[in-house]
């Protein structure tokens, strides 16, 4: 029974490292390793594309919704998109992120959330992201986060995004992003 | 003659301890269950007690005009924040619409989560609803006029600032106190979730107050 068991899990964790790297491709390029870049296009699974609410709302009873009045609201209150990656400096010298970009935004910046002790949350621009020799430096919400304004378009969620991110040693990375509901 | 009936005895008592253990355990259980009953119950957040009575207030929805006092009866959950917000507003609401899942739909129909946005230059009714409808269709988004929105914030004790905006695209960010006040029936406020805590414990908390 125990063997059993213990088969059983060696499987599963077999089948599951096997499942990971499909999961997170990773871009490394002089000393610099980029992973789980992704941006988040809406909060929840809610998030749907205009097209997918204009195809429910038609058949919803009650509502009065044709194709001709095409329903943007779903991307109403999307005005800029939030970039997250994981940066990886396996060289032995220092870096920094100093900008990215997207061809989806007309406009990219690179911020940090903070909230402080009295719970008032900032936003702060920051002109560099330092990425010292070693270490690993993970953008994630509450954190630092890449910033994408001045939208041409909104990615949909389930697709890769082209993003182009420059270091001031390891020079310009390109990296394909997923765009995630969360 | 007089024989002690010895086995018989012995095979009673055999029988009796573990019947005497049993009886221990439920006893035990018993009054395990009748504690967690009616002892005080515990919260993450910060509990307010004596309860705060606070102002009512008549905001914007999509749908025209929201006043607090139309959610008596239900715990209020209200959160001031603005849709251009990356992350700590997501994060927030993100959070409620997880601890309200792991509540279920039947107690969570008790709680209304309420989104107010700050930035009343940006978000009109359409986009402040847009925004919290992407987490949770039953979330209502409400707006204001400049004026209203300092009402509002300062009889709630929130603070906001609109950051001037960036000259290239006009972007600005917005700093606000970011936690989640918990209003009872009575638009009480009870209790307070600072930024960052989990959805497990607001749902515990959740559960507490329908239990008290």
């Amino acid at each position: 029974m125990k063997t059993r068991v213990f088969a059983l899990s060696i499987i599963f964790i077999l089948i599951l490292s096997a499942c990971a790297p499909a999961a997170n491709s990773s871009t490394s390029q002089n000393g610099i390793e980029i992973e789980q870049a992704r941006i988040v296009v809406a909060g929840s699974a809610m998030a749907t594309s205009a097209a997918e609410m204009n195809a429910s709302a038609t058949s919803m009873p009650g509502m009065n919704m044709n194709n001709s009045t095409p329903m943007t609201g779903m991307n109403m209150g999307t005005s800029s998109l939030a970039g997250y990656l994981v940066i990886k400096n396996t060289g032995s010298t220092d870096d920094q992120l100093l900008s990215a970009s997207a061809d989806f935004a007309g406009m990219v910046m690179l911020h940090k959330s903070v909230v402080d002790s009295n719970n008032v949350a900032t936003m702060q621009d920051v002109s560099s992201i330092d990425i010292p020799a070693g270490q690993t430096v993970t953008l994630q919400p509450g954190g630092f986060h890449i910033m994408f304004m001045n939208l041409k378009s909104i990615p949909q969620v389930g697709t890769k995004v082209a993003l182009t991110l420059v270091f001031q040693k390891a020079g310009t990375i390109n990296v394909q992003a997923d765009a995630t509901s969360e | 003659m007089f024989k002690p009936m010895r086995p018989v005895s012995n095979k009673r008592i055999s029988y009796r301890i573990p019947l005497l253990m049993i009886a221990a355990l439920v006893v035990i259980a018993g009054i395990a269950l009748i504690y967690e009953r009616i002892k005080p119950p515990s919260y993450y957040g910060s509990v307010i007690d004596p309860p705060k009575v606070m102002p009512g207030f008549t905001l914007q929805s999509v749908n025209g005009p929201v006043s607090l006092d139309s959610f008596r009866g239900k715990y209020v959950l209200l959160y001031f924040g603005y849709t251009s917000c990356p992350d700590i507003c997501p994060i927030t609401l993100a959070t409620l619409t997880q601890a309200l899942a792991k509540l279920g739909n039947k107690k969570a129909a008790d709680f209304q989560v309420i989104f107010v946005s700050v930035d009343y230059k940006r978000d009109t009714p359409d986009v402040s609803n847009a925004f919290v409808k992407k987490f949770n269709t039953s979330f209502i988004g409400l707006s204001g006029t400049e004026d209203q929105i300092n009402q509002v914030t300062k009889e709630y004790g929130i603070y906001y600032k609109l950051n001037p905006p960036d000259p290239a695209t006009g972007y600005y960010s917005v700093d606000h106190t970011a936690l989640v006040m918990v209003l009872d029936s009575k638009d009480e406020l009870v209790l307070i979730w600072p930024y960052n805590t989990e959805p497990d414990q607001e749902t515990s908390d959740m559960a507490a107050l329908l239990s008290r």
